[in-house]
C-alpha cells in the first residue's frame, strides 16, 4: 500500500546532513584521539587494529595511523606464529583494497600494500598482478598502480613477454596511454635488444612497432601519446663518445690541450689521457665545472710537448688516438650530427617517411605529423632535405604558435649543424653564424677549435662561451643577449669580445661571478643598458685587467 | 489539484507490449495471441453517458516452432506435447525443420533454411551436455527474460539546436538518446542495471565482422588499411560536430548518402560499415538524415563502453517497470488483468471516468494504448518480430556479450533487419542458450519477413567461426542450432484520436521498429506537455532520505508494515502547512508521465477532490478509493 509522500525541503535536508556530519566528526575525532593515546602506550592488539581500520577506511591518507598499523604487525611478527601473521596480513590486503575503493590514488594505501606484500610469509604475487589488471582497466593512467605493478611483477618474477601482452591490451583499449607506451619501450628493449644496429630493438619487432604507431597515428593524428613513442622509436642509438678535436691552447707557461668529445663523459670513465714525450697526464679540468662534460683541458708538465690524446670507448673498448694540432678525425658515416643509421634501418625509415608524408597529405595542418617528418628527414639526410626541413619548421611555428620558441631553437640547431659541417669540410677555423635568426647556440663542443665566432644579428638571449677555450675573437652584436658566460679566467684565450647592441644590464650579466679574465684586450658593449650604470667602466677594467680597448677607445 | 493515477491493464503482466517475459509466460502469451477468440467482443450498445471502447488485437500472425522434442527428463522418453501450446503451429516432435516444411502450410518453406546443417545436427551425441528438450527449457523458464519489444538505449542524450539563419533563435530540431538522460535526471536509473552492448557486428565478405566504430576499434582492426582508418576517423570526427561544419556536406543534403560517401573517397568496406552499421540507414537515405543518424551514434560512444548502446539487465522490458515502480511510490495503483469497456462523459461530452469490468472509476484524463484507437486509423506501418533461441552465440569471439547486428537488405529480405543477441550474461537465457531478437518494418507476415534473415544469420555465424583470424581451431566451428523460434507481427495504430471521444483521452503508440526508445520518450514528453503545460517533465525523484512518511493513524493501519518506519518521529509533522500544492502535484506526476509509456494498459488519472484547499485530505480519499477498488477486484497492487 502506498503512503502519502512528501519531499523534505532543502533546509530540512541541510540541517539533517549537518547533524549527521557533526556526529561523524565527533566520532572520528574521538577515535583518532584514542588511537594516538594507545600508540603512546604501545598497545598492539587486534582491537586496536580494528579501530585503526575503521578510521582509515574513512580517510585512507592518514599516514600516522598506517604507521601505527605497521607497528602492530611488526609486533605480531615478533610475537605470534607465522600462520597468524599470514592470516592477518592477508586480511589487510582486503582492507587496503577497500581503502583504494575510497581513493584509488591513495599514496598511503598503495604503500601499505607494498609493505604487506614484503612482510607476508607467503605472498600471492599472481593475485596482485590481477589486481593491477583490474585497476588499470578502470584507469589506465593510475601511476600508483603502475608503480605497484612494477613492484609485484618483480616479486612474481613475471616474464617480460607476459607483461608486454598486458601492455598490448591496455593500448588496444585506449592508445592515449603514455604509461603503457612507456612501459612497452622498456619491455621491448629488455626482450628484443638489438646489437650493432641503429634500431633500439631487433628489426622485425621494430617494424611491428612502427606499424602499431602508424595505426594509432592514422586513427587519431592529434593524440600525442603515440607520437611520443614514435619519437622513441626514431631516436635510434646514439653513437658512443669520441674525440672531436684536440687543440693546444695559446698562452700560459705550461702547454695546455683542450679536447672536445662528441658526448658528455667523465675523463676517468673513458680513460682520457694526454700523452707527452715522457709522461701521461690524466688530470682534466672542465671549463663548465661539471663532472661529466664534453670539453676537457689538461696541462702538460713544464717543458714537455703534448703529442696526442688517447681515449677508450666505454662501449666498444676501442682506443681512439688523436695527434695534437693534427687534422680532425674522420667523421662517422652519418656526419657529425646525423644518427648512425645503418642501411637497413635507413630503408625502414625512408618507408616510414613516406607514410608520414602520406598522412601529411591527408592532415596538412597537423603539427605532430609535420614534426615527425622533420625528425625523420633530419635523421635520414639533413642535407638532402635541407629546404624541406626549414619549410616544415616555419610551418610549425605558424601552426603551433604556443611553442614557437621550441621550433626556433630547433631551427637554430639545424642551421648550426649545417654551418659546422661546412666549416669542417672546408677546414676553416672561423665560424660565421651571423644573420641566421638564431635563438640559441648549440654544439659548442664542436666549436672548441674555432679561433673566431661571429654571431652578429641574431636573436640570441644568452651566450654561453664556456666551451670556447681556444677562441680568440667573439662577436655577437645586435642580439638580445642578457647574459654572457665565459670560461674560467685561467682557461680563457679570448682577446676580442664585441657585444654591442644587446640587453646586458649589469656588469655581472656580462661576466658572471668568475674572473678575472686577463686575456681579453678589446671589449665593446655600447648599446647595452649597462652603459647607463655609473662606474661600469671601472668595474669592467677590474674584471678584465688586460683590457686595452673599451668600446672602441684605447685605455 | 491532486492526482492519483491508476492503471488498468488487460495483461497479467506489467508493461503490456513492452514486456519482458519468462519462457512459460511467453508461451502463454503466444497461445493467448494466436487464439482467435481472444478478440474483444464488439462494443456493447453504449449506455447513456458512456462511449464504448473497443480493444483491437494488434499482434497477429503468431507462429512458433520448436526444433527440439518434449522429453520427460525423468523417463528420457519423448512425451506428448503439452496441450498449452496448441494455439500455435508446432513442429512435429521427431525431427526438426525438414519434415515440418512438407507438413506446414505455404509460407513455411522459410522455416527450413537450417537444413544444410542437418547432418551436423544429426550427431551431437558426443557432447556431454544433456540435450536441450522443451521440458528442460521450460523448467528453466524463469532464467529466460525474453523481450516482446527489445530496444537498446543510446548512452548519451543530446538536443540539437539548429539555426537556419543568424537572426532566428535556435530551435530544437531533434533530440536523441533522451532516455538515458531522463533515467539519470529523474533518478529512475537506480531501479535498473545495465550492460553495454558488447559488440557491433556487420555482415561483410560473407562473415560477421566487428564494426570499427570507436577510436579503439579503428585502431585495432586489421580489416581496414591505415589510409582507410584516417578517412573513416575524419568522417566520424566531422559527424560528431555536424552542426559546426555544414560546408562539409553542402550540396549533398538531399542526395543519397552513398553519393556523399563516394565524394569522401570512402572505400567499399568503409561505405558498408558507415552506412549499415554506424548510421544504420540505407545507401538511398538522404545525406543529411544519414549524417544525423551517424552523429547520434557517435555522441553516445565511449560513455559506458565500447559501443554507444546500453542493454538493461533482464531485458529492455525492465525500463517500463522502473517507471511503474516510481509511479507506485507516489501512489500509482495498478490493476492487472482488466481492460476498459467504455469511457463516461458528462452532458457536455467531457470525460468523467471509465468503465472497467462494469465498475466505474472517475478520472479527468485518460491515456490509452493504441489498441483502443478506433479502427479508422488502421493501416499504419507495422513491425515484424522474431524471437529465436539458439544453443550457441552468433559470434563466438565476442563470448557472451550482447550483440547488435544490422542486417542490410538483401535479396531474401528486402529491408534492413535489426538483430540483437542477449545471452546468459545479460540474464536473457540460462547458461548455454542465447536469445536472438529480430525486428524489421513489416512487409509481409513476420515469418516471411524474418525467416530468411534467421537463415542468413546461421550461415554467417558458421562462416565467422571459420575465419582463420578469429578462431583458428576449425573443429570448434559448429553451426548454431535454432531450438525455438517465434514470429509475430504487430500493427502500429498511429494516427489521430478517434472522433467521438472526449478531448482528454489520449493514445500512445506501441513499440516501433527503431532500435531505441526515442520515439516513445518523445511521445511521452509531448503527451505530458499537452496535458500539463508548464509542468516539468519527469523532475528528479527524491532520494529515500528526502521523503517524509506520514504516520497518520488510519493510514498506518492500512499500510501495515509495508512502509519504511525508520524516519525519525520528530521530523514528521503531518500538518497541511508543510504540503505545498506544487509538491503534491509534482509528486503525482513524475510517475504518471513515463508510465504512459511504461505500461500499455490504460492509465486513468483519478481525480478525487477538486477542492484545492484540501490536497491532503483529497489525496487520502483518492488513495482509499483506489484501494477499495483494487481490493474489490482482487487485482494485484504493487508497492514500491
Amino acid at each position: 500500500m502506498h503512503g502519502r509522500l512528501r519531499v523534505k525541503t532543502t533546509e530540512q535536508q541541510e540541517a539533517e546532513k549537518a547533524i549527521e556530519r557533526q556526529k561523524k566528526l565527533a566520532k572520528y575525532n574521538a577515535g583518532t584521539a584514542l588511537l594516538f593515546k594507545k600508540r603512546k602506550e604501545r598497545v598492539y592488539d587486534e582491537e586496536t587494529a580494528l579501530q585503526l581500520s575503521q578510521i582509515l577506511a574513512v580517510n585512507p591518507d592518514f599516514y600516522t595511523l598506517w604507521n601505527y598499523r605497521r607497528e602492530i604487525f611488526l609486533h605480531w611478527k615478533a610475537e605470534k606464529s607465522s600462520e597468524y601473521l599470514q592470516q592477518m596480513l592477508k586480511s589487510d590486503l582486503q582492507f587496503t583494497e577497500q581503502c583504494l575503493g575510497v581513493n584509488p590514488k591513495s599514496y598511503c594505501a598503495w604503500h601499505h600494500r607494498c609493505w604487506v606484500m614484503e612482510n607476508m610469509p607467503c605472498p600471492d604475487w599472481e593475485a596482485e598482478i590481477q589486481l593491477c589488471d583490474r585497476y588499470l582497466k578502470l584507469d589506465g593512467r593510475n601511476f600508483h598502480c603502475w608503480d605497484y605493478r612494477r613492484f609485484v611483477v618483480a616479486g612474481a618474477g613475471r616474464s617480460a613477454a607476459d607483461e608486454l601482452a598486458s601492455a598490448d591490451r591496455l593500448i588496444e583499449t585506449n592508445f592515449s596511454n603514455y604509461s603503457s607506451w612507456h612501459y612497452r619501450s622498456h619491455l621491448l628493449s629488455e626482450l628484443f635488444p638489438a646489437s650493432g644496429t641503429a634500431t633500439p630493438i631487433i628489426e622485425d619487432k621494430y617494424l611491428h612497432e612502427l606499424e602499431l604507431v602508424q595505426n594509432a597515428a592514422f586513427t587519431d593524428p592529434s593524440d600525442q601519446a603515440p607520437w611520443f613513442y614514435h619519437r622513441w622509436l626514431l631516436q635510434g642509438r646514439r653513437p658512443a663518445a669520441s674525440i672531436l678535436s684536440c687543440s693546444v691552447l695559446r698562452g700560459g707557461q705550461m702547454a695546455r690541450v683542450a679536447v672536445a668529445l662528441s658526448r658528455p663523459a667523465r675523463p676517468a670513465d673513458v680513460g682520457l689521457t694526454l700523452e707527452t714525450g715522457e709522461s701521461r697526464v690524466t688530470e682534466w679540468a672542465s671549463p663548465t665545472g661539471e663532472s661529466s662534460g664534453t670539453v676537457w683541458v689538461a696541462a702538460a708538465p713544464a717543458g714537455s710537448t703534448p703529442t696526442a690524446v688517447v681515449m677508450t670507448s666505454s662501449e666498444s673498448g676501442a682506443e681512439q688516438r688523436l695527434a695534437c694540432n693534427g687534422p680532425p678525425p674522420a667523421l662517422p658515416s652519418g656526419g657529425a650530427f646525423g644518427s648512425d643509421t645503418s642501411a637497413a634501418a635507413g630503408s625502414l625509415l625512408n618507408q616510414e617517411l613516406d607514410n608520414i608524408w602520406q598522412l601529411g597529405e591527408m592532415e596538412p595542418d597537423n603539427k605532430w605529423v609535420l614534426l615527425s617528418s622533420v625528425v625523420l628527414m633530419w635523421a635520414l639526410d639533413p642535407r638532402q632535405h635541407h629546404d624541406k626541413i626549414l619549410e616544415a619548421v616555419d610551418e610549425l611555428m605558424k601552426l603551433d604558435s604556443l611553442r614557437r620558441g621550441y621550433y626556433r631553437d630547433l631551427r637554430s640547431r639545424f642551421i648550426i649543424e649545417r654551418k659546422l659541417e661546412s666549416v669542417r669540410e672546408s677546414g676553416l677555423i672561423e665560424l660565421d653564424l651571423s644573420c641566421c635568426h638564431l635563438t640559441a647556440i648549440y654544439h659548442t663542443n664542436h666549436m672548441v677549435a674555432m679561433t673566431t665566432l661571429d654571431a652578429d644579428n641574431n636573436q640570441l638571449r644568452a651566450l654561453d662561451l664556456r666551451h670556447l677555450v681556444a677562441t680568440e675573437r667573439v662577436t655577437a652584436k645586435a642580439n638580445r643577449v642578457r647574459r654572457v658566460s665565459l670560461p674560467p679566467g685561467e682557461l680563457c684565450c679570448l682577446r676580442r669580445l664585441a657585444l654591442n647592441d644587446n640587453d646586458l644590464r649589469e656588469v655581472s650579466d656580462l661576466v658572471g661571478e668568475d674572473g678575472p679574465w686577463p686575456s681579453v684586450e678589446e671589449l665593446s658593449v655600447t648599446g647595452n643598458p649597462v652603459c647607463e650604470v655609473p662606474g661600469y667602466e671601472e668595474q669592467l677594467k677590474e674584471r678584465f685587467p688586460g683590457l686595452k680597448m673599451l668600446n672602441g677607445k684605447a685605455l | 489539484m491532486t492526482l492519483c493515477s491508476c492503471r488498468h491493464s488487460r495483461n497479467t503482466h506489467y508493461s503490456g507490449e513492452w514486456a519482458v517475459l519468462g519462457l512459460t509466460a511467453l508461451l502463454n502469451w503466444v497461445s493467448q495471441h494466436s487464439d482467435a477468440g481472444a478478440e474483444t467482443p464488439p462494443p456493447a450498445p453504449a449506455e447513456p453517458g458512456t462511449r464504448a471502447l473497443r480493444h483491437r488485437r494488434l499482434v497477429h500472425g503468431v507462429v512458433q516452432r520448436w526444433a527440439i522434442e518434449y522429453v520427460d527428463q525423468d523417463t528420457g522418453a519423448p512425451a506428448a506435447q503439452s496441450s498449452e501450446e496448441e494455439g500455435a503451429p508446432k513442429e512435429s516432435p521427431e525431427t526438426a525443420e525438414a519434415p515440418s516444411a512438407s507438413v506446414e502450410e505455404p509460407g513455411s518453406e522459410d522455416a527450413a533454411p537450417a537444413s544444410p546443417e542437418e547432418p551436423v545436427k544429426a550427431q551431437p551425441a558426443p557432447r556431454k551436455i544433456p540435450e536441450w528438450t522443451i521440458n528442460r527449457m521450460k523448467k528453466l523458464s524463469r532464467r529466460f527474460n525474453i523481450d516482446l519489444a527489445p530496444k537498446v538505449l543510446y548512452s548519451r542524450g543530446a538536443i540539437v539546436l539548429v539555426t537556419d539563419h543568424p537572426t532566428t533563435r535556435p530551435q530544437v530540431l531533434y533530440s536523441r538518446g533522451a532516455l538515458v538522460e531522463l533515467l539519470i535526471s529523474s533518478s529512475i536509473a537506480r531501479y535498473a542495471e545495465f550492460r553495454s552492448v558488447g559488440q557491433l557486428l556487420t555482415p561483410l565478405g560473407g562473415r560477421l565482422q566487428p564494426v570499427p566504430s570507436s577510436r579503439a576499434d579503428v585502431f585495432t582492426t586489421k580489416h581496414v588499411s591505415v589510409v582507410e582508418k584516417r578517412l573513416l576517423m575524419k568522417l566520424l570526427s566531422f559527424c560528431a560536430e555536424l552542426e559546426k561544419h555544414p560546408e562539409e556536406y553542402a550540396g549533398f543534403e538531399e542526395k543519397p548518402f552513398s553519393e556523399f560517401l563516394k565524394s569522401r573517397r570512402l572505400t567499399h568496406n568503409l561505405t558498408h560499415h558507415v552506412t549499415h552499421a554506424i548510421a544504420m540507414v540505407t545507401p538511398e537515405t538522404p545525406t543529411l538524415e544519414a549524417l544525423r543518424s551517424t552523429q547520434k551514434f557517435l555522441l553516445s560512444l565511449g560513455r559506458y563502453g565500447n559501443t554507444p548502446f546500453l542493454w538493461p539487465m533482464y531485458g529492455s522490458g525492465e525500463i517500463p517497470q522502473c517507471f511503474c515502480r516510481l509511479c507506485a511510490v507516489f501512489g500509482g495503483v495498478y490493476h492487472l488483468s482488466r481492460g476498459v469497456e467504455a469511457v463516461t462523459v458528462d452532458e457536455d461530452g467531457a470525460l468523467t471516468g471509465v468503465v472497467s469490468d462494469g465498475q466505474r472509476f472517475t478520472c479527468r484524463r485518460l491515456v490509452l494504448e493504441d489498441a483502443y484507437r478506433p479502427e479508422t486509423v488502421e493501416g499504419g506501418d507495422g513491425v515484424s518480430r522474431a524471437v529465436v533461441i539458439t544453443d550457441g552465440p552468433l559470434y563466438p569471439p565476442a563470448d557472451d556479450q550482447v550483440l547488435l547486428i544490422r542486417l542490410p537488405a538483401c535479396d531474401d529480405h528486402p529491408g534492413p533487419v535489426t538483430v540483437l543477441q542477449a545471452g546468459p550474461a545479460a540474464s536473457a537465457a540460462p547458461a548455454g542458450l542465447y536469445v536472438i531478437h529480430l525486428t524489421c518494418a513489416a512487409r509481409g507476415s513476420a515469418e516471411e519477413d524474418l525467416a530468411p534473415a534467421v537463415a542468413r544469420l546461421q550461415q554467417l555465424a558458421v562462416a565467422s567461426q571459420e575465419d582463420p583470424d578469429e578462431t583458428p581451431a576449425p573443429e570448434t566451428a559448429r553451426p548454431i542450432r535454432v531450438l525455438y523460434s517465434l514470429y509475430f507481427s504487430r500493427r502500429c495504430g498511429r494516427g489521430a484520436n478517434g472522433e467521438g471521444l472526449p478531448d482528454n483521452v489520449a493514445f500512445c503508440s506501441g513499440p516501433d521498429d527503431a532500435i531505441g526508445f526515442d520515439a516513445a520518450v518523445q511521445e511521452a514528453r509531448d503527451l505530458f506537455t499537452a496535458h500539463f503545460p508548464g509542468e516539468e517533465f519527469l523532475p528528479r525523484a527524491p532520494d529515500p532520505e528526502e521523503i517524509i512518511f506520514f504516520d497518520e493513524p488510519n493510514e498506518s493501519v492500512v499500510t501495515g508494515g509495508a512502509q519504511p518506519t525508520e524516519a525519525a518521529p520528530s521530523g514528521q509533522e503531518p500538518g497541511p502547512e508543510t504540503a505545498e500544492p506544487e509538491s503534491a502535484t509534482g509528486a503525482g506526476d513524475p510517475g504518471a508521465a513515463p508510465a504512459e509509456k511504461a505500461e500499455t494498459g490504460i492509465e486513468v488519472a483519478v481525480e478525487t477532490k477538486e477542492d484545492k484547499g484540501e490536497e491532503l485530505k483529497g489525496a487520502k480519499e483518492g488513495d482509499e478509493e483506489a484501494k477499495e477498488a483494487a481490493v474489490g477486484d482482487g487485482a494485484q497492487i504493487e508497492t514500491a
